[in-house]
């Protein structure tokens, strides 16, 4: 499903019936801001909360939640739900830990782990802890990408050290596909050779193509490989001498690979002629990407960077108290929202938030009570693909890390799933 | 590219909200621009209607309705953007092919919805 980003709805009153494709090329930017320009006009003014950032030190959590049930915290208003209650981790902000209707935990306990998930009102069910590869074929937990479409399916990396190859996961019944053997293709293994694997596989929208790191037997990352599943095009990218790749993200629509190079000047593979173009340094911390534009959120605010002119960059939002230094972030991009979570290192900004795409209004959803005094501790809000629920990791206070959800929805506007549909042949 | 061999019908009667330009999809193809309420242009005499229905939502934030229709299953290519109450639409044109279609809300502050579930239908 596409989101409002993408959607394009441009408010003309009384136009007349159209129809449009789903994968204008530029539709993005351009639509959320007609998006948002359409909330403040019917709302008749913008709701920006920008100013109400006195954020005191985090202190120990008010509250412990049980597994299962949920609590709303009164100072932001939205209900947070505790999902694990024996230690467990999702894996980051790209990869949603919940599968494409929520039903489906995908997680890590020293071992990829799967639940079955029930939300309800103020409560949620989560049941029938397994492992989450119970066949012989074993994929990476972290670069694991539900499907967008299928709530079954996803995509994964062979967990291995030596082989390249991608499968497609049917989680319900534990069946594995393999929908690429990189090493079998001569484009791959004449600038990777042998013995190497993939590692963090990204993918856009359309989760037609994927990008994965390409990591020798010693754990270099020596390359990026893009290829689409549709047309097996493949593009490779080698890791310039003295260099060191850190990841590579897929633009929404899929036409730009960013490859994040640790270092120096990060990189902009445009698919679709091959080129490579500089993008302008980042900042710290980890991108989601739009359809043109890669967003660096958390980091002492939120910044876009330009995919298409990749030397422009703008300013979404700026945290007014930039005093706090080692903030880290994640962050994720849904239904017109740019969620991130953050943590500073005095405590202060250790919350999960969310920004229109042109700054006009933000919103903090919660405090994650995560003190993140080990990586495994950083939160990594994951939102979902209906936007419903941000997956975040929390110590709650500095015990066991275990998986919680905050209902981003609650407060908003997400309209319910259309029931009910029907489709009769006319003539 | 042959334009207005793809109409589109709403009833009740109400306007769609133009939400692109002009485009095509393989053997579909339309100009948007300055169509009339319901009417695109002729239909081909060789092409079918369809229907599509849905209930209606209570939710007074729904502001409209987003109907994607496409001939892959696994990523519709066109949508029809029709304001709420609407709780129909009538899509005219279609070429023989098997087309799924699914549709979702999307609130006054344009926030969409989950997808409906796909609906599959063959045009003869």
């Amino acid at each position: 499903m596409l989101e409002v980003i993408e959607k394009g709805i441009e408010k003309i009153a009384a136009a007349p019936p159209c129809v449009r494709r789903r994968d204008g090329t530029d539709a993005g930017r351009r639509v959320v801001v007609s998006t948002v320009v359409l909330g403040m006009a019917l709302l008749g003014t913008a709701i920006p909360r920008i100013g109400a950032l006195a954020l005191s030190a985090q202190e120990t959590p008010p509250t412990t939640i049980e597994p299962g049930s949920s609590w709303v915290d009164p100072e932001h208003g939205h209900r947070i739900f505790r999902l694990t209650g024996s230690g467990a981790t999702h894996a980051y902000s790209y990869w949603t830990a919940l599968n494409a209707d929520n039903s489906m935990l995908f997680g890590y306990t020293g071992e990829p782990t799967l639940w079955d998930v029930e939300f309800r009102d103020t409560t949620v069910a989560v049941t029938n802890q397994r492992p989450a590869f119970s066949g012989g074929v074993q994929l990476y937990w972290e670069g694991f990408f539900w499907s967008r479409s299928n709530p079954d399916e996803g995509w994964g990396t062979l967990s291995t050290t030596s082989n390249s190859r991608l499968y497609r996961y049917d989680m319900a019944t534990q069946t594995p596909t393999l929908i690429k053997d990189f090493d079998a293709d001569s484009r791959f293994s004449s600038m990777f050779g042998s013995g190497v694997y993939l590692w963090q596989l990204q993918t856009g929208h359309l989760q037609e193509r994927f990008a994965a790191s390409v990591r020798n037997s010693s754990g270099t990352v020596v390359g990026v490989v893009v290829w689409d599943r549709t047309t097996d095009d493949l593009w490779t990218y080698e890791t310039p001498a003295g260099e060191a790749i850190d990841e590579a993200h897929v633009s929404n629509h899929e036409r730009y690979v960013y490859i994040i190079l640790e270092g120096r000047q990060s990189q902009i593979l445009d698919l679709s002629d091959g080129s490579l173009s500089p993008i302008l340094d980042r900042s710290a911390g980890h991108p989601d990407m739009l359809d043109t534009e890669a967003i660096h959120a958390g980091d002492n605010g939120a910044l876009g960077y330009s995919l298409v002119s990749p030397y422009d960059t703008r300013t979404i939002f700026d945290w007014p108290d930039r005093t706090v230094p080692g903030n880290e972030h994640t962050s994720t991009i849904r239904h017109g929202w740019i969620y991130s979570s953050v943590y500073g290192t005095d405590g202060t900004r250790d919350v999960i938030y969310r920004v229109r795409p042109d700054g006009t209004e933000w919103e903090i959803l919660a405090r994650h009570f995560s003190h993140t005094g080990s990586y495994s501790h950083i939160p990594f809000g994951a939102v979902t693909y209906d936007g419903q629920y941000v997956v975040f990791n929390s110590d709650w206070g500095g015990g066991q890390v275990d998986i919680y959800a905050v209902r981003a929805g609650e407060g908003e506007d997400i309209p319910a799933q259309v029931t009910g549909v029907e489709v009769k042949v006319q003539n | 590219m042959t334009t207005g061999s793809f109409l589109l019908d709403v009833a009740p009667a109400r306007y769609l909200r133009r939400i692109g330009g002009a485009f095509s999809v393989g053997a579909l193809a339309l100009l948007a621009a300055g169509c009339e309420a319901g009417v695109l242009g002729p239909a081909d005499s060789a092409a079918a209607d369809i229907w599509v229905g849905w209930d209606r939502q209570s939710d007074p934030s729904v502001a409209e309705y987003v109907v994607y229709v496409g001939t892959d299953p696994d990523e519709p290519q066109d949508a029809v953007v029709v304001e709420a109450p609407t709780d129909s639409v009538t899509i005219r044109g279609l070429e023989q092919g098997r087309y799924y279609v699914a549709v979702s809300a999307v609130s006054a502050r344009g926030v969409e919805g989950p997808l409906s579930e796909q609906v599959s239908v063959d045009v003869q």
